[in-house]
């Protein structure tokens, strides 16, 4: 501590005009913001550890002076190396950061797998997503076994697949008045988004669109044992009530406004998203496959090369949960990788080298000018 | 979902409830008189063969009836609830203990479970089991010592239903022409929350729809004026369907406003759930009086007083004499001159019926015919 105070009394020394030496107007207005806005950063900022080695380093890059010019020259230098310093720190940790919030969709030729254990999932890395207890709207949950899932995702400029993978120590794909299927549930924004909804289901405005898997309607035997012949005693199939309707896919394509008004988008002829679960020593295994386009207009819709938030929520029947009883994470993004990608890499590398280029010509021009 | 305050005159106090007090324009009531309930299940396949013979309806019984004190649909049903409540308290005719809504659990709108599927498999269990042994002897003692009663259930279609509170969907609403209770086919998922709060067990899940259904109230019937299927088939004659006043503007010529409010003879099913049920029942006199304000509240003590004077007072008697003399919703009833008058909504006359039997006494022998009669009343 003593120590950096002294180095702080130093900068002020050379802040601060030896007397008898005239300083002018705009030499004073120069100055003045460059000084503050370094020890701004420089006190507020950066750790006194690092705040030390910054001084040292400075001390030992310019040589000691005490002309006008040189404390000008000195402040606009730390500022430029404290600047420079917090951009690499932002980029590397941004970088770090959005390792693990965006999935890429790695880009593969030829058709995307539905089963869980095709080698071509392979080239797609993994990131792992915390889930939390859904503790928004009533009936909440607060304990859950499941605390994360792994997603990975594929796409062939076509269609797109997500592989769902977590775990959950037993299998339950079968209802009872007791017993609940084990689920998940892959959320994105609709298309008929004005803005970008709020992750839990979505708001009025906002709508999300949600690809629900259930591992009852994958188990075959509940799948096919749905009375699917009309008949006027069985009111949910009279009605058309998309739960009760005999299933053609374990996966229902949904859009919500908000809790408690998820609505089933199907038509009985139109099933745009394909999937399939697998329970496996103690994991699910769950693939989505869908095109990137729909006819929808409430559906989402994904682009080579953009970027899409994407939410996850998962069931675990075994602990009773159902509806909002699960448990859900925040916004996360998929993003799908495209043929251009050099040029992605290439543009920050050259802006990078750019600005170290521009930096050092000025470095070497205030040396030039104090030598 | 913010909690409301909302009015329940059956505890006597203001209680919890996750929405505002609305109370339909008509409330769909009945009053079922257990001391003249003899089990037959006429009622229960009544209403089976009307609404539940569906697949996945196998072991759905909107309406059953059930041996008290160790008989259940599904297992255990009240004592369950009971015990999850706890021990509560009543000070006078007010409730001052939690209702099922002032209990819920963190993050849940009411207190209650789901039963497993085996609960519901038995739908007569503990039929005819009465409260203890009989020992020697006393068969012939009088009153009995041991007891047992049967208890007839529908739906209650409550003032302030829990499933209606628990679905977090809102497929659950309440009809504001009669207040009856229904589940949206098509809106339900499923989840079952309905089946968890109720603390009734009168929801139930249909495990081929894969959704919940429940006592529809025989509403196309309702909306034709005509009693439930439940209460007109009821060969004991202990059903008596009517729509129901709030207890300050009651209608004392309406049959069950009468019974409910003005004689308060009928009483709710487990008042302190906090629900405001509408089937209200005429307590059994021979049953323990503790056991009785466990079941109907503190007022069974009047109840059962008010029936075993009941033969002294002829507007109790008629009104009591309408169960199972008309299949038409009586509005409005009238006693005068040893008969009891029933009329529709638009005071149409429905029925006449005698208090008293009239009685002919016909000879040994009749000479017309040239036969015997052993039968002679």
């Amino acid at each position: 501590m003593r120590k950096f105070q002294i180095y702080e009394d130093k900068f002020r020394c050379h802040c601060e005009h030896p007397k008898g030496v005239k300083q002018s107007r705009s030499q004073k207005k120069d100055c003045f913001p460059i000084v503050l806005s370094a020890k701004y950063l420089y006190s507020f900022v950066i750790p006194s550890e690092a705040r030390n080695l910054v001084v040292r380093l400075l001390r030992d890059f310019v040589p000691r002076n005490d002309s006008v010019k040189n404390c000008y020259g000195q402040h606009t230098m730390l500022a430029m190396i404290t600047i420079f310093a917090l951009l690499c720190f932002f980029l590397l940790s941004f970088d770090a950061y959005s390792q693990g919030l965006v999935v890429m969709a790695k880009k593969v030729s030829g058709d995307l797998p539905l089963e869980a254990d095709n080698s071509a999932w392979n080239n797609a890395s993994a990131i792992e997503i915390p889930l939390a207890p859904q503790v928004m709207a009533k009936p909440r949950t607060y304990e859950s076994s499941v605390k994360n899932l792994k997603v990975r995702a594929l796409h062939n400029t076509k269609e797109m697949a997500f592989l769902l993978e977590w775990s959950d120590a037993s299998e339950d794909s079968s209802l009872d008045v007791d017993k609940f299927s084990d689920a998940v549930a892959l959320e994105f924004p609709s298309s008929a988004a004005a803005s970008k909804p709020h992750f839990a289901m979505g708001d009025k405005d906002n709508p999300v669109n949600i690809w629900f898997w259930k591992a009852s309607w994958q188990n075959a035997n509940d799948m096919h044992s749905t009375y699917a012949t009309s008949d006027e005693f069985a009111g949910g199939l009279e009605v058309g009530n998309p739960v009760s309707r005999a299933r053609i896919s374990p996966v229902e394509n949904i859009i919500a406004q908000g809790f408690g008004n998820a609505t089933d988008l199907e038509k009985a002829d139109i099933q745009n998203i394909s999937g399939n679960g697998k329970w496996q020593s103690g994991k699910w295994f769950v693939v989505f496959k869908r095109p990137l386009t729909s006819q929808d207009k409430f559906d989402v819709v994904f682009r080579e090369g953009s970027v899409t938030p994407l939410s996850l929520a998962v069931w675990n029947g075994s602990e009773g949960d159902r509806g909002g009883r699960k448990v859900v994470s925040t916004w996360y993004y998929v993003a799908l990788e495209t043929e251009e990608k050099e040029t992605i890499y290439f543009y920050p590398v050259l802006a990078f080298i750019g600005t170290l280029g521009i930096e050092a010509g000025i470095i070497m021009g205030i040396r030039r000018k104090r030598g | 979902m913010a909690k409301n305050k909302v009015k329940n005159w059956q505890i006597q106090r203001e209680m919890y409830y996750p929405y505002e007090e609305v109370r339909p324009q008509k409330q769909f009531a009945a009053v079922f008189d257990i001391n003249k309930c003899i089990a037959c299940q006429t009622c229960t396949m009544a209403c089976k063969h009307t609404w539940t013979t569906g697949k996945g309806q196998e072991y759905m019984f909107w309406n059953n009836v059930e041996s008290k004190p160790y008989g259940f649909y599904p297992l255990a049903w009240d004592v369950k609830i009971l015990d999850l409540l706890g021990p509560q308290k009543w000070e006078g005719k007010v409730y001052k203990g939690n209702t099922i809504f002032e209990a819920a659990p963190k993050g849940q709108v009411a207190q209650g479970y789901i039963p497993e599927e085996i609960d519901w498999a038995h739908p007569n269990i503990g039929e005819d089991e009465p409260s203890g042994s009989i020992d020697k002897g006393d068969f012939i003692t009088m009153p009995h010592k041991v007891w047992h009663f049967y208890l007839a259930r529908i739906c209650n279609h409550c003032t302030y239903p829990a499933c209606v509170g628990a679905c977090p969907r809102k497929a659950i609403y309440k009809r504001e022409e009669d207040g009856i209770v229904l589940v949206d086919q098509k809106r339900c998922r499923g989840y079952r929350e309905c089946v968890r709060a109720c603390p009734y067990k009168k929801v139930l899940f249909n495990n081929t729809t894969k959704i919940a259904e429940k006592c529809i109230g025989c509403y196309p019937l309702a909306e034709q004026g005509h009693q439930t299927q439940c209460v007109t088939t009821c060969i004991g004659r202990i059903r008596l369907n009517g729509w129901l006043h709030t207890p300050d503007k009651p209608d004392p010529a309406n049959p069950v406003d009468y019974l409910v409010h003005i004689k308060k003879i009928a009483l709710p099913l487990y008042p302190q759930l906090g629900l405001e049920p509408n089937i209200y029942y005429i307590p059994p006199i021979h049953v323990p009086l503790p056991y009785l304000i466990q079941m109907f509240g503190p007022d069974a003590a009047n109840a059962v007083a008010a029936y075993k004077n009941a033969h002294k007072d002829e507007t109790l008697l008629g009104a009591l004499t309408l169960f199972g003399s008309t299949e038409f919703w009586s509005a409005k009833f009238r006693v005068s001159k040893g008969i009891v008058t029933g009329y529709g909504e638009k005071g149409k006359e429905l029925v006449k019926v005698p208090l008293k039997e009239p009685v002919f006494i016909r000879p040994f022998h009749d000479e017309k015919l040239q036969v015997y009669r052993h039968n002679i009343t």
